[in-house]
């Protein structure tokens, strides 16, 4: 009996020492004798890292994924943070960490200085890949100025390509709640069918309004019935602006009403732009209004023609003769850039019919420089067969 | 009872069968103008049928001429009103062998009566004076013509001193129409970048069809006989079927440059005997496709 209390005790105490030594693998005390402890620390650490429990991300000894992860990043996060995948799976578009399921982009996985594990100041982070949105701005919206990006923005995925929190004015009156005063700024209209955006610049401008930057001559001057006195249809911009007429007919017009209202409205707004022609900064976002599905099918390729999101440099936005809008035969449009390729190319032309349906080959029947492709050089095919077997049958 | 229930079971088969028979799919019958033939169209942008003498009419933007076809697609005639056709884009067939043809270079309404060789061109606008943008046109049975004006993005239809004398627009969120089709039951429009059909009774009262699933581009539609809605999708290149509440059912062609794709289509129509006339602009072409 007595020798068995004993031999009881001996295997409690060996165990005991076992566990001190060689602590259990996975955990944050076997992992910190190679690890250094203190780049785990932090004003905000990760909860699997304040609990030590290492295991719950890495794989103590072998692993598929980088890290010894257990998953792949984005899955891994999600395995905890739901809320976050099922606001990303119902997001329409997607940052493009997010995208890439790169969630190490902007947090830090065990420890950072600040909220929300961000590996930067919010700002700061943001800026560190859209340079150009940092701009100095005599008036500067308030959340732009204290970096709180996330006030507009959901850092994650939108409904639109901004990311923005919610549509149209109820972004904006979240925090701008001054009904009376709004409605007096705005000739007494309901605040809820405002296009704020459309007018004031969200970030910053000139004047206390941040109003974009270009104004219409007739609003600059608060001669208001200079438009608003006559129809409100294009005759109200075709009384002085006539000559545009001539550069809608084409056989393919962009004239686009809406609501039955001007046309010319579809894409410039009357009274203040950010650039000549009262148009937005962002000239895609201009066309991606009613043309969503070509950004859409552009984002899932991996090889998109440079500059894509400024459409005018190929297409003519008013109208053309060309099916696409090109500003001219794709031929003229593509060497207009691409002036050397011209001379090696494969022949095209009349001499060069499509075997496919007889029409003259072009730049765009090898080329996607439109919505791009998965190929190199938007080709529509891979070039070491799959494009050229299409009309070469024989190879 | 049980026989009853199964008898009635029978009978709504029977009913229903040929509605499936309608979604069933299309097949090639021919093209316009045929492969191998030396008629060349530079760039059809439209056609339009002429019910009676049974004859396709595709219209050639850059060629600026008309074609005629006879039903089993052979080539007729080329037409260019003695050179007064510089730059077409839609055409309907009138009365008594007028034409009527949107002459985009000078944004008039021609009239054409080719037995008197006589031209008459119109510059169309509103009672209140603005402009019309005609875009496509359309004449009724009782030989009233209708015009598609793209700078409201409405349907107007002309008295005989080509005033407009009847207006159909969309409602609240309409982006404007981009096509429209004369039936029995009315006039139907198609709000593109809505997603939306509209459906104007013989009053003018409106009501409206969506459809269930977004298109990419729709530039252009036609309803069968059973309701079902034909849009052409001019960026996908495919044709999306939907039923009669919006409901999608299938689509088929595709977007490419091969016999049975689309590349850059713009117009699609049903002829006089339901058959599905696809005006394939960036081939250069017409298919024409036989349930």
């Amino acid at each position: 009996m007595k020798r068995q209390m004993v031999s009881t005790l001996i295997v409690l105490l060996l165990s005991l020492i076992w566990g001190g030594v060689f602590p259990a693998s996975g955990l944050a005390s076997s992992c910190f004798s190679c690890h250094k402890s203190e780049d785990f620390k932090g004003k905000v650490v990760h909860s699997p890292v304040a609990e030590n429990r290492c295991d719950q991300c890495h794989s103590p000894h072998v692993a598929r994924y980088d890290g010894l992860l257990l998953q792949e990043q984005q899955g891994l996060c999600f395995s905890c943070h739901r809320q976050t995948e099922t606001r990303v799976k119902n997001s329409e578009v997607l940052h493009q960490p997010v995208k890439e399921g790169a969630c190490s982009s902007c947090h830090a996985p065990h420890a950072a200085a600040y909220s929300g594990l961000l590996t930067k100041p919010a700002g700061e982070l943001c800026f560190s890949c859209h340079e150009k949105v940092k701009k100095s701005y005599a008036n500067v919206h308030k959340p732009f100025k204290t970096g709180q990006c996330d006030a507009c923005h959901d850092p994650h995925g939108g409904a639109d390509y901004r990311l923005l929190k919610a549509k149209g004015s109820r972004l904006c009156l979240g925090c701008h709640q001054a009904e009376a005063a709004m409605k007096k700024a705005h000739l007494g209209r309901d605040s809820s069918n405002l296009d704020c955006l459309g007018c004031h610049h969200p970030h910053g401008g000139k004047d206390r309004a941040l109003l974009r930057e270009v104004k219409h001559q007739p609003f600059a001057k608060g001669n208001c019935q200079a438009c608003h006195g006559k129809s409100q249809g294009a005759d109200a911009c075709l009384g002085c602006h006539s000559e545009v007429l001539a550069t809608f007919n084409h056989t393919h017009s962009h004239l686009q009403s809406v609501d039955g209202g001007n046309p010319c409205n579809a894409c410039h707004n009357p009274h203040v732009g950010d650039r000549a022609g009262l148009l937005p900064a962002n000239e895609g976002q201009g066309c991606r209004a009613c043309h969503q599905g070509t950004f859409s099918r552009r984002a899932k390729m991996l090889h998109q023609h440079p500059g894509w999101n400024k459409c005018s440099d190929c297409h003519d936005l008013h109208g053309s003769d060309w099916p696409g809008m090109l500003k001219g035969s794709p031929e003229e449009v593509c060497s207009s850039c691409h002036a050397e390729h011209k001379k090696f190319t494969h022949p095209m032309g009349d001499k060069a019919p499509d075997p496919r349906n007889g029409v003259p080959m072009d730049c765009m029947t090898c080329h996607d420089a439109n919505a791009g492709s998965m190929y190199k050089h938007f080709l529509h095919g891979s070039a070491e067969r799959g494009l050229c077997v299409q009309c070469h049958l024989s190879y | 009872m049980k026989y009853k229930i199964l008898i009635k079971i029978l009978g709504l088969l029977l009913v229903a069968q040929p509605l499936w028979a309608d979604a069933g799919p299309w097949k090639f019958l021919m093209q316009l103008p045929a492969k191998g033939t030396d008629l060349k169209i530079d760039r059809p942008i439209a056609i339009a049928v002429d019910d009676e003498s049974q004859r396709y009419y595709v219209v050639d933007a850059v060629g600026g001429s008309l074609a005629s076809f006879d039903r089993d697609g052979t080539h007729l005639a080329a037409f260019n009103a003695g050179g007064e056709l510089k730059q077409p884009v839609a055409m309907a067939k009138g009365l008594r062998g007028t034409l009527w043809v949107i002459e985009r270079s000078s944004n008039q309404v021609l009239y054409i009566n080719p037995s008197e060789k006589q031209v008459r061109s119109f510059s169309l606008v509103y009672p209140d004076g603005s402009m019309i943008f005609p875009a496509r046109l359309v004449v009724d049975v009782q030989g009233r013509l209708l015009v598609l004006d793209r700078m409201r993005g409405a349907v107007v239809r002309l008295d005989d001193n080509m005033n407009v004398e009847k207006s159909f627009v969309g409602g609240v969120g309409s982006k404007g129409f981009v096509d429209f089709k004369i039936k029995k039951d009315g006039l139907w429009a198609l709000d593109g970048l809505a997603g939306k059909v509209y459906h104007f009774n013989g009053d003018g009262a409106p009501s409206t069809v969506d459809l269930e699933s977004r298109l990419e581009f729709p530039v252009s539609f036609d309803v069968d006989e059973a309701g079902q809605l034909y849009l052409l999708d001019r960026h996908a290149g495919t044709v999306a079927v939907f039923g009669p509440r919006g409901d999608f059912r299938f689509d088929f062609l595709g977007h490419g440059k091969r016999h049975g794709q689309l590349w850059y289509p713009s117009q699609l129509l049903f002829d006089w005997e339901g058959r599905l006339c696809v005006v394939n602009e960036g081939n250069n072409r017409v298919d024409i496709f036989g349930r």
